[in-house]
């Protein structure tokens, strides 16, 4: 550089042209920007419960509704755009569906606001039935937009999942190449086409799942519609929980599956080694595939009426839906590191303590997901701790992680993103502590004013989310930092 | 802060265990990450240990769910013997309870029929304490037996479990228990 004449450089390129660049930025930068306020609503809402804020019973609620479902809708944006990134090659997948996508959530994001902001829906992000339309302090039309704003996310999520499907089909000849399996059973594969590597098959699987969670999804919807329509259109409440169960449980836990795909994608870029599809690895994502859908059941088991054999499927795969991500992706993440000279920077780091939110978060869940101790756990703050622990601890730390590596990582980890670093993960830990204490006190979920002990602990965690929101503050501007650096000078991207 | 219940206290041992056990293995990974050595000396020693680890794990599963079976709440295992019990019926609406009883002996088995008129409720058991014993959903429709031995006398607070509506914190109400002769 030193060496070369001096000249005037180029004007930044200004003109927004539709690349895959371009469109994963624009559905990073949207989620962050939005998870962020929607990370101060969480801390507004812990210092309610902690009495130092008093916010209306309805207005909290709301709050409430509008967290869940806009934390749910853009950590599956972020993931998925970080997933479609890794693979977008392999498939040629084409920049314009994914905006298709994108612009379907933000129609849905948009109509949850004004849902929940200005028409004061407050059903909570599961809109259990009949609660939408019984009592209601909001009036008919917010819970019609906020129906119709989860279906537009569901619809441009599926749109996002029959896309991959069909890109994997085309490449591959079929998803059960796209899942690797001829890898496992090698009269399956064509002559001379290699084998789905590791990011493809966790896509594959998310499609599959994707694609039949959002019907389900697409079902309680209508049937809702109907209801709202004509309010003698029956809904069976018990058949209603288990579609929106059903529903729920594949999207949130889908989160973890995208993120699953980066790691496969990225981690081996820091640690210097390669992750290679084989046997062991396509079956493991056969198991997941199969427990992700059986396994929403544990959200009944409180419903003593549902038929036992669902019971016992629900806590039977809950129970095996650990065994693949815990023996073939986290324990091969870990083996991969291990002493493999690799590369700290922020996103080899937020990978690394992704995958720790994600085995406490999967361990928490397993023992929720015990009957005997869901007897005691079922709805408490222990259901809340578990779940934020894999997606704020793990799946949103996944995001964060591939937009630094998207955002380039060439120079050295700056003092900046080191402390963000601190500050992010100390703080989440502890946010995390007081949800699982209070949890394990007895202190439920959704309340808006809790018993004994939860308003001290609301305060140690109203303040865990200052530390937490301060370092997520520096450690997302220095990715943006690094990302505008990297646009004026491409070359140096990664 | 309120003392833990037997449930609860299993819970945080089995946890703590499990994250120390989690985190010891991540902080050690981390810590020699830097000496380097090649994958191909790594892997093998590695898919070894992945298959204990299998192992280990489907054991854990099996052991949980079979274990698991032997205190569950539903009807015919709180009630293995079919034994008559106290009936009270209890009817959740926006926002209070409905109990055909607030007073009931302690030691027998009680059993609470339990369901809902407008949306879903969940009826929760506390300690005079303070501590969660138990629970069962409150169903439009539907009538969820729970079978419950309340342990001392004293007074026990029914307290909403499941999102109802802006009043649903304070959808609560004292249950009697009584020192049976
Ligand atoms: C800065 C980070 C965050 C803070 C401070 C925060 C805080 C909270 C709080 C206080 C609640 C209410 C708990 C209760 O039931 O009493 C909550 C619920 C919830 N949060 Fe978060 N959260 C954060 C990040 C996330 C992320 C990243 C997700 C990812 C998907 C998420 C998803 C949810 C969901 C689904 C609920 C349940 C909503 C409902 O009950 O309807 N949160 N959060
Ligand atoms: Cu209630
Ligand atoms: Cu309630």
């Amino acid at each position: 550089m030193a060496t070369q004449p001096v000249t005037v450089p180029a004007p930044v390129r200004r003109s927004w042209a539709l690349t895959p660049r371009s469109v994963v930025s624009i559905c990073l930068s949207t989620s962050f920007v939005l998870i962020y306020v929607l990370g101060m609503v969480g801390g507004i809402m812990r210092a309610n419960q902690a009495a130092v804020v008093h916010l209306p019973l309805d207005t909290f609620y709301s709050l409430l509704t509008l967290h869940g479902t806009g934390m749910i809708a853009l950590v599956t944006l972020a993931m998925a755009a970080g997933l479609w990134y890794a693979v977008h090659d392999i498939l040629d997948l084409r920049p314009r569906v994914l905006m298709v996508g994108f612009a379907l959530f933000c129609l849905g994001i948009v109509l949850v606001l004004v849902a929940t902001l200005v028409g004061g829906f407050a059903a909570g992000w599961t809109f259990l039935y009949p609660l939408p339309f019984v009592n209601t302090t909001w009036p008919a039309w917010a819970t019609l937009a906020f129906l119709l704003g989860v279906l537009a996310v569901g619809l441009g999520f599926s749109i996002y999942c029959m896309d991959i499907l069909t890109a994997v089909v085309g490449r591959y000849g079929g998803l059960l190449r796209g899942l690797g399996l001829d890898a496992l059973i090698p009269a399956l594969g064509r002559p001379g086409q290699e084998v789905a590597p590791p990011p493809v098959i966790a896509a594959t699987m998310v499609g599959i799942d994707g694609a039949i969670g959002t019907l389900a999804g697409a079902v309680i919807l209508i049937a809702l519609l109907a209801h709202y329509v004509n309010p003698a259109f029956p809904i069976d409440a018990l058949w209603a929980k288990n579609v929106t169960y059903f529903f729920g449980h594949i999207i949130a836990n889908l989160d973890i599956y995208l993120a699953a795909g980066t790691i496969y994608a990225y981690l081996p870029t820091y640690a210097g080694r390669e992750w290679k599809t084989n046997g062991v690895l396509a079956l493991s994502w056969v198991g997941s595939l199969v427990f992700v859908l059986t396994a929403y059941g544990h959200h009944l088991y409180m419903d003593f009426v549902q038929p036992p054999a669902l019971q016992f499927l629900g806590e039977s795969t809950s129970y095996l839906a650990s065994v693949p991500p815990a023996v073939v992706t986290i324990f091969g993440a870990v083996l991969l590191v291990y002493r493999s000279g690799i590369r700290w920077h922020v996103g080899s780091v937020l990978l690394y303590a992704g995958l720790v939110g994600w085995a406490v978060g999967g361990t928490a869940a397993e023992l929720d997901a015990s009957i005997p101790f869901n007897f005691v756990l079922h709805n408490t703050l222990w259901v809340v701790a578990h779940f934020h622990t894999y997606l704020l601890g793990g799946a949103f730390l996944f995001a964060i992680a591939f937009a630094s590596h998207f955002a380039g990582e060439r120079e050295a980890m700056s003092g900046w993103a080191r402390a963000g670093l601190w500050l992010l993960l100390g703080g989440i830990t502890l946010f995390l502590a007081s949800f699982y204490v209070s949890g394990l006190e007895g202190v439920p979920r959704r309340e808006a004013i809790q018993p004994a002990p939860g308003p001290v602990l609301s305060l140690y965690a109203t303040a865990a989310v200052a530390v937490l929101l301060a370092g997520l503050t520096l450690v997302l501007l220095d990715v943006w930092h690094r990302a505008r650096r990297s646009r004026a000078f491409p070359e140096e991207a990664a | 802060m309120v003392p833990l219940g037997a449930r609860q206290d299993l819970v945080l041992v089995l946890f703590a265990t499990m994250v120390t056990a989690i985190g010891a293995v991540f902080v050690w990974v981390a810590l020699t990450a830097r000496g380097r050595l090649e994958y191909q000396a790594v892997r093998p020693h590695g898919y070894f240990l992945r298959s204990w680890w299998f192992g280990v794990l489907l054991a854990l599963c099996a052991f949980g769910f079979v274990v698991s079976l032997a205190s569950l709440p539903y009807p015919a295992e709180a009630n293995p013997t079919r034994a008559p019990a106290l009936q009270v019926r209890v009817k959740g609406v926006q926002w209070a309870w409905l109990l055909s009883t607030d007073r009931v002996p302690a030691g027998r088995l009680i059993e609470f029929e339990v369901t809902a008129t407008d949306v879903n409720h969940g009826f929760g058991i506390y300690s005079p304490h303070g501590v969660l014993l138990g629970q069962v959903q409150a169903m439009p429709g539907y009538v969820n037996h729970l079978f419950f031995r309340f342990p001392h006398p004293g007074v026990y607070l029914i307290r909403c479990m499941e999102y109802c509506g802006a009043e649903h914190p304070y959808m609560l109400m004292p249950l009697t228990v009584y020192q049976a002769s």
